[in-house]
């Protein structure tokens, strides 16, 4: 699914009775089946800008359109969240915290409950979590929990998937098994992916492409091509192919930005 | 409201030892709990055999126990302290389901919908600040001698804790969750029944635990007031016959029926809300 962004704007008016403006003049072209990644400073405005996407916070002015044209967020196209915390209900064990997506309103099409359970249970199985259905949250670790959550989002068969920070609370070991199971759930799902956040290295990992903010407006200033071969692994990141990538997406903040 | 939470941390706190599963442990606090007790009750022995505390004014631990035996008795064999017994155990529950189901409901209602919170808010706290006892008298004109008008001071008393603890709970919603619902086309009822109600309930159980106590409070106060049934009344009429000790036995018959009800309604709310002394979720 492709997601085309045009000329986003979104202001907020302060408390004080001033304005803040959040965004501005942000355009982009996602392909369908890319994965992107919005790298920048607190205050930039991506997380923002996810919010937009997800059709969770209405824009100012601009438009975001999914494939060729039409279709406003949220309605005709499934767009999957994946929060920086996990975000589960904890008198709901894994399974059930997975199916919650297909209860509510954005139920997909004439599902029993058995086909529900069967398939809540298969993403748990891609998620690496065969075994743990029957576990309450908080009888699972931090990676597992968020991995309960990239579930239920997939349940949805999201095109779209849009990700805020998911692995930042995440210990560094756990965060690099975690982006490369991403990847792979990534290669054989094929949704469209939108990535936050502010480490430059996760966002060389796992991109395609990756989207340079900047706040005070919050507005894409660089845009940087990764190009690291696919499928992408561990060993990659000592390279100098993967140091050059990080120092490209470097050079572009610094050239726009000083902290 | 933050008063019961403390509370509620400090009990599972004194419990986690019987959690960790070390039996040893658990022997080692009920014996250091009787032993409390014995060397409590042996210096109110002391005091009062010797004289230090005369007797008019305070009787000795053993005329204390024997009154309490005499009475445990009569109740086991369905004399007349049965009856005192029970209206008081009935009025105490029927005060607490009243607050209980009054108290919800009205702190559903202002919780939800915000023009009635904002019109009438002000004077549910100012409700909550007078002291309702003083309502005790005209409660007895209103409602007359008999039950009623002791179910209705329990109901004054009690159900102000269960209204703030639901509006508070179901205030409670995480940013997040609210998120979350909404990315997944939640619709308002779906968000309340899903995850505010759930979320208000570890509130609400709060709530109902004090309700309990404060409604055994009211039930007492309105036999004070009026009647001729209930261990209120035992007490009063101890005091007027100068029987010390069987006005304490009737206070100790209180306390254990207090602590029994409210134990009922804590191990109801860890089963209903059987997620929250588990649940360390980073939230």
């Amino acid at each position: 699914m492709q997601v085309t962004i045009r000329d986003l704007r979104k202001v907020y008016s302060s408390r004080g009775g001033g304005e803040v403006v959040a965004l501005e003049g942000v355009t982009t072209e996602i392909s369908s089946g890319e994965f992107v990644t919005l790298v920048g400073p607190s205050g930039c405005g991506k997380s923002t800008l996810l919010d937009i996407v997800a059709g969770l916070i209405p824009e100012t002015s601009g438009s975001v359109n999914f494939g060729n044209g039409g279709a406003d967020p949220g309605q005709s196209t499934r767009v999957g969240l994946v929060f920086q915390k996990p975000v589960l209900l904890p008198w709901r064990t894994a399974l059930q915290n997975v199916y919650l997506a297909a209860q509510l309103g954005l139920e997909p099409a004439a599902k029993t409950d058995d086909a529900l359970d069967s398939r809540a249970r298969e993403l748990l199985d891609l998620v690496g979590l065969s075994g743990f259905a029957e576990k309450y949250p908080w009888e699972l670790s931090g990676g597992m929990q968020q991995r309960v959550s990239i579930a239920r989002a997939l349940l949805l068969e999201a095109e779209v998937m849009c990700m805020d920070e998911p692995f930042a609370a995440l210990d560094e070991f756990t965060r690099e098994q975690m982006h490369v199971e991403l990847l792979s759930i990534w290669e054989r799902q094929g949704f469209t992916g939108i990535f936050v956040t502010h480490n430059i290295f996760e966002s060389a990992f796992l991109s395609d492409r990756v989207l340079v903010m900047t706040p005070r407006p919050g507005r894409v200033v660089a845009e940087v091509a990764i190009d690291l071969p696919r499928p992408r692994h561990k060993d990659m990141i000592g390279t100098l192919g993967f140091t050059e990538n990080v120092r490209r997406i470097r050079d572009a903040m610094s050239e726009h930005w000083t902290g | 409201m933050t008063e019961q939470i403390v509370f509620d941390e400090l009990e599972q706190g004194a419990e986690s030892p019987r959690e960790d599963g070390r039996g040893a442990s658990v022997i080692k606090t009920v014996a250091l709990q009787v032993s409390a007790l014995v060397i409590f009750l042996g210096a109110w022995e002391a005091l009062t055999v010797s004289g230090v505390i005369p007797s008019y004014l305070l009787p000795t631990a053993s005329e204390v126990l024997a009154a309490l035996g005499e009475d445990i008795r009569d109740i086991l064999t369905g004399g007349p302290m049965w009856t005192h017994f029970y209206t008081t155990l009935v009025e105490i529950l029927l005060g607490f389901f009243f607050s209980a189901v009054i108290g919800v409901a009205v702190g559903a209602i202002l919780a939800e919908f915000k023009t009635i919170q904002r019109a009438t808010y002000p004077y549910v706290v100012a409700a909550n600040a007078t002291p309702r006892i003083a309502f005790a008298p005209l409660v007895v004109i209103w409602f007359g001698f008999d039950w009623a008008s002791k179910v209705v001071m329990a109901v004054a008393v009690a159900v102000f804790p269960v209204i703030v603890n639901t509006m508070a709970g179901l205030a409670a919603t995480d940013r997040d969750d609210l998120r979350l619902m909404r990315s997944l086309g939640a619709t308002r009822s779906q968000l309340l029944w899903r995850v505010r109600i759930p979320t208000a309930l570890p509130y609400i159980f709060a709530g109902l635990e004090t309700a309990m106590l404060f409604s055994a409070v009211g039930a007492v106060i309105g036999e004070f007031m009026a009647g001729n049934a209930g261990l209120g009344y035992v007490t009063l009429l101890a005091q007027e016959l100068f029987r010390l000790d069987d006005a304490f036995s009737a206070i100790v018959l209180l306390s254990v029926q207090g602590f029994l009800l409210h134990r009922l309604v804590v191990i109801a709310g860890r089963r209903l809300v059987f997620w929250q002394a588990e649940s360390a979720l980073p939230k």
